[in-house]
């Protein structure tokens, strides 16, 4: 069992707890619209495309998870349980590649995307939150997809071209 | 190999049954947080409080940029309008203490007493699918279940839950908010519903088909429901509509307070029974309470 390198994981850890800091102070005061990026997942699917080795995604995925799960007083296990879903099928859809280029980071986290919002939308109606009907559902479940898949291309962009080398090897160790 | 690959599959499942065991014993949305997430919520609070006062600048700085142009005809306009509310707050009083003559002539007095903890908003529900706070004071500054939370502008909503030094407020615009409410001019009574697809907006439904309400009119909290007391402005009516069946009136109604913006909330105490007087309750609020080193 190969465990994760404690310099990149505390890099990840750090920028995770970030995006998580984001997720819970900023981003609800400016995305304004039914649906707003999920940070904290983003960060989970960039980590996972750059670092595909050993079990260190899956408990990346599962600590994101457990983070939003913690602040959410509901469901607790929903985001851990969602979180390494994603990793179990950004993995296995990986192994077909041997490179991940945009276009197909931006597949693949969208694809996750829609399906995690699916499925916190069912466990919302399930704990009795009205969502307005089938076309709210959608609207909420289209719109925080959107800004995923638009918010991947940017960040991811910036990992692949611009982040220095000695970064990203530091997370793909 | 198939050894370990069972292996995987059994322990997957194991981790898949552990946590949907965990989800189903925490479903509850009125529980009060179990020790993990107390920890994590008042360990994570300073770094989310600094956060929130990085925000806040950042958006009064852009604020204060795009409206400048605009700063010193508002500022004549403000002017004029406070002489006005002077006026009519003169006016106000002397009605005021007509009306408390004429109840302790007919044995009507109510007594209501108010007391407010100013706390400061460090987070918010980080998902699409519900609008809740997270404020900077919680049990050990007497902060209980249910306390109903206001701003200047009026009701904001009530504490779900509470830690040792946070609570959660859940909006009055979250979708499992119902506040009984009542236009201000003439008392008709309704229910005032949040909506996710909507967060600036209440559904309000009006019990009278032929309840009389207009574009402007201000709706408060009203004496039905036992969660908020009466008298706490709600907000404007945007628009009014008849439902489907004819049989209710339909009203659209935008908070009076900009929950998206919201740095400082006050936490009521109440006590005894009847109307607040709303303007006596939100005159002292502070503008920056952690600044006053209030705890």
């Amino acid at each position: 069992m190969k465990l994760p390198n404690p310099l990149s994981w505390s890099a990840s850890v750090g920028a995770l707890f970030f995006a998580w800091l984001l997720q819970f102070t900023v981003i609800p005061r400016w995305f304004l619209t039914p649906g707003r990026p999920d940070l904290v997942f983003l960060v989970i699917a960039i980590v996972i495309l750059l670092n595909r080795k050993g079990w260190g995604p899956y408990l990346f995925a599962a600590t994101g998870g457990l983070m939003v799960d913690l602040i959410t007083f509901r469901f607790l296990g929903l985001n851990v349980l969602l979180m390494l879903l994603v990793a179990v099928v950004l993995l296995r859809v990986l192994q077909a590649f041997t490179r991940v280029s945009l276009a197909l980071a931006v597949i693949l986290t969208t694809s996750c995307s829609l399906m995690i919002e699916v499925v916190r939308g069912l466990m919302a109606l399930i704990g009795g939150i009205s969502v307005g009907g089938i076309s709210g559902f959608g609207a909420i479940v289209l719109t925080t997809t959107l800004y995923n898949g638009v918010m991947m291309t940017i960040l991811f962009f910036i990992a692949l071209h611009l982040l220095p080398n000695k970064l990203v090897l530091m997370i793909q160790k | 190999m198939y050894l370990f690959r069972d292996r995987r599959i059994i322990g997957s499942l194991l981790i898949t049954l552990t946590l949907a065991l965990v989800m189903f014993l925490t479903a509850g949305p009125e529980r009060d947080p179990i020790s993990i997430e107390r920890f994590w919520v008042e360990f994570t609070a300073p770094v989310a409080e600094m956060m929130t006062d990085v925000a806040d600048r950042a958006d009064g700085a852009v604020a204060y940029i795009l409206r400048y142009p605009t700063l010193l005809h508002e500022n004549r306009e403000l002017t004029r309008r406070i002489a006005e509310l002077e006026a009519a707050e003169n006016e106000r009083a002397l009605l005021e203490q007509e009306n408390h003559q004429l109840q302790n002539l007919l044995g009507l007095v109510e007594r209501i007493e108010v007391e407010g903890i100013p706390a400061r908003v460090i987070g918010r529900e980080p998902g699409s699918w519900n609008r809740e706070l997270v404020i900077n004071r919680g049990r050990d500054q007497g902060i209980r279940t249910d306390q109903v939370v206001v701003a200047p502008g009026g009701l904001v909503g009530r504490i779900r839950s509470v830690t040792t030094r946070t609570a959660k407020v859940m909006l009055l615009t979250s979708p499992e908010s119902g506040i009984g409410v009542q236009v201000a001019a003439n008392r008709e009574p309704g229910v005032a519903e949040g909506q996710l697809l909507e967060p600036n907006q209440l559904r309000t439904t009006l019990f009278h088909p032929q309840a009389v309400v207009a574009n402007g009119d201000v709706m408060v909290t009203s004496e039905i429901g036992e969660r908020f007391p009466a008298g706490i402005p709600v907000g404007k009516v945007s628009a009014v509509d008849t439902d489907e069946w004819g049989l209710l009136k339909e009203v659209w109604v935008e908070p009076l307070v900009d929950l998206n913006r919201l740095s400082n909330v006050l936490v009521l105490e109440v006590s005894g029974t009847g109307r607040i007087q709303w303007w006596e309750t939100v005159r002292d609020f502070p503008i920056r309470p952690e600044q006053e080193g209030s705890s």
